[in-house]
């Protein structure tokens, strides 16, 4: 054999062998790829709740009373709901209400876990024992966005008497035959997409075995993959860090055997009677005012309002249109008889 | 330690047994003619289109296809994402018409996306058993595809929305994916048709998206 032909091999072999002569990292060590979560980091602020170590934070006066926000996902994480802290127009949540941040099990920075304690059930119960830490023995108020709305709706299901009030942001179906009829337009799995080429190619340079790489390539998707969702290109929502591991069992959770959704998290809310208010974002499709319009039929007293000029990430997008909203809904909630 | 054992051993099986990567061309038309030129179509893992070049030569005593192959993601023709494959195979045993086919390939590939932009240099090493006949052919095939060393940048979007202290740079043992299915081919003079078809499976054996590979192959032997 011509020696000439061993010459691309040789570069090839030339060109890995120098790749291993330089520093290497390890794409599983903390703070690499991926933030490192509150396990990995002590200096994040955090709390040992429930069997897990969350990320959290809070702002305002711990005796006013509680607002515990519920980021998206499942598997986001709070940053992108922070600007509901800020003060516009003069005001600010933080002047009359305690605000509770967290990134909930299996997320952002929060802990990770394997699937056995990723469940919804686990979910409403770190929910209901951040409740009882942070206000015990008086109901919170609870803004939910995306997923976050169907969070809290889970909860008050279960715990009416333990929510002041709710503000479902854009929540997405709050029962399995609604997601089944929309989950083709939630998440455009087109083959043919730059994005699912993007992830599928993807694994041949990182694989999915751990929970930095499999966080890393979920954000893959991040992006471009819900088109429906108009989301803003040039003001886009932060994020910490996603959680594959919880996005992908508390979904699961939610389906039966056969990958069908057959949650229901509807069953109880007529002994939900407090007014509940629905924001929805003018440009999001999928989960929009005509999702939303459905869904205050589920409530027994629930109204809608739309905010101009923003997608699914309204709250990120327009935070102080939301907040006079917000602010509107909890000035009518007080004194009002529960 | 360890690590780097396997990935100097995988570096050597990379550069020394060099041949074909798909275990996807008839071992038992190596004789009817010394070049190959073939093209391929499929989900591999993503949709990709490839096109390579083989030539048969005796080599330590065995009939070598030696080969080399490029292939683009498909869908947008995506040419950031690309894959270089050198490439060897040759029958390794053989009983009458049944075949033990071993191939390895050394691969280079590279990737930019919303949040980095990768090259990536890493080693194929796949074996088929089955029946090898001039006109056709049928076979099992298991590999794995080991990703050895990853070069990361990470994209303005992802520092800026995501992280901005990612570490950019060489990263050691990022992945391998398992390989394993069905191949088979029929030819029509020179001609060649070869199909393969199959799961993935972290090298954890973990879930991957897509679970499958499928790819249809067409080649000219001259």
């Amino acid at each position: 054999m011509h020696v000439s032909r061993w010459i691309p091999i040789a570069c090839f072999g030339l060109g890995g062998l120098g790749a291993l002569a330089c520093e290497t990292l390890d794409p599983s060590a903390p703070g690499n790829l991926v933030p490192p979560t509150v396990t990995e980091d002590a200096s994040l602020p955090a709390i040992a709740m429930n069997g897990s170590r969350f990320h959290l934070e809070t702002f305002g006066d711990p005796g006013n009373p509680v607002v515990v926000f519920l980021h998206g996902g499942p598997g986001s994480d709070y940053r992108s709901m922070l600007r509901l802290a800020q003060r516009y127009d003069g005001y600010s949540l933080t002047d009359e209400y305690f605000l509770v941040f967290w990134d909930q099990r299996g997320t952002g920075l929060s802990q990770r876990h394997d699937r056995d304690v990723l469940t919804v059930d686990r979910y409403v119960s770190d929910l209901d024992s951040l409740v009882q830490r942070y206000s015990p023995g008086r109901p919170v108020y609870l803004i939910g966005l995306s997923w976050g709305g169907m969070f809290a709706t889970r909860y008050i299901n279960q715990y009416p008497e333990r929510v002041a009030g709710a503000v479902l942001i854009e929540p997405g179906p709050l029962d399995g035959a609604t997601m089944e009829r929309l989950k083709d337009d939630i998440l455009d799995f087109d083959p043919g997409s730059e994005w699912v080429n993007d992830v599928a190619w993807g694994n041949q340079f990182l694989s999915p075995d751990d929970h930095a790489r499999m966080d890393y390539e979920l954000l893959l998707g991040m992006r471009d993959g819900q088109p429906g969702f108009g989301l803003s290109t040039v003001d886009p929502e932060p994020s910490w860090r996603l959680g594959a591991a919880a996005n992908r069992y508390i979904v699961e959770d939610g389906q039966d055997g056969n990958g069908v959704f057959n949650y229901d998290f509807t069953t109880n809310l007529t002994a939900y009677t407090t007014p509940v208010l629905f924001v929805a974002g003018s440009l999001s499709q999928v989960l929009g005012r005509s999702l939303q319009q459905e869904q205050v039929l589920l409530y027994p007293s629930a109204s809608l309002v739309v905010v101009d000029g923003a997608g699914h990430d309204v709250a990120w997008v327009k935070p102080a249109d939301v907040l006079a909203h917000v602010r509107t809904y909890l000035d009518a909630l007080k004194g009002a008889p529960r | 330690m360890t690590t780097m054992l396997r990935l100097a051993v995988a570096l050597m099986v990379g550069a020394l047994a060099v041949r074909d990567a798909a275990a996807q061309w008839n071992v038992a038309r190596f004789g009817s003619a010394r070049n190959q030129v073939y093209t391929t179509f499929g989900l591999d893992p993503a949709q990709v289109a490839s096109v390579g070049y083989g030539r048969v030569v005796p080599l330590f005593g065995r009939e070598w296809q030696l080969g080399a192959e490029v292939g683009v993601v498909a869908a947008h023709f995506d040419t950031r994402d690309y894959r270089a494959r050198l490439q060897a195979r040759a029958s390794l045993v053989h009983w009458r018409s049944l075949h033990l086919v071993g191939s390895a390939a050394f691969i280079t590939r590279g990737t930019e996306n919303t949040i980095y932009r990768a090259i990536n240099f890493g080693a194929d090493v796949t074996g088929a058993a089955g029946v090898y006949r001039p006109g056709w052919f049928m076979a099992g095939e298991f590999g794995f595809d080991k990703a050895i060393v990853t070069h990361l940048t990470h994209s303005d979007w992802y520092r800026r929305y995501i992280y901005p202290d990612a570490k950019d740079g060489w990263y050691l043992d990022t992945g391998g994916t398992y390989h394993y299915g069905v191949t088979g081919g029929v030819a029509i003079g020179p001609a060649e048709v070869a199909v393969r078809a199959g799961w993935l499976r972290t090298e954890d054996f973990n879930d991957l998206l897509p679970p499958m590979y499928a790819s249809l192959g067409v080649g000219f032997r001259f």
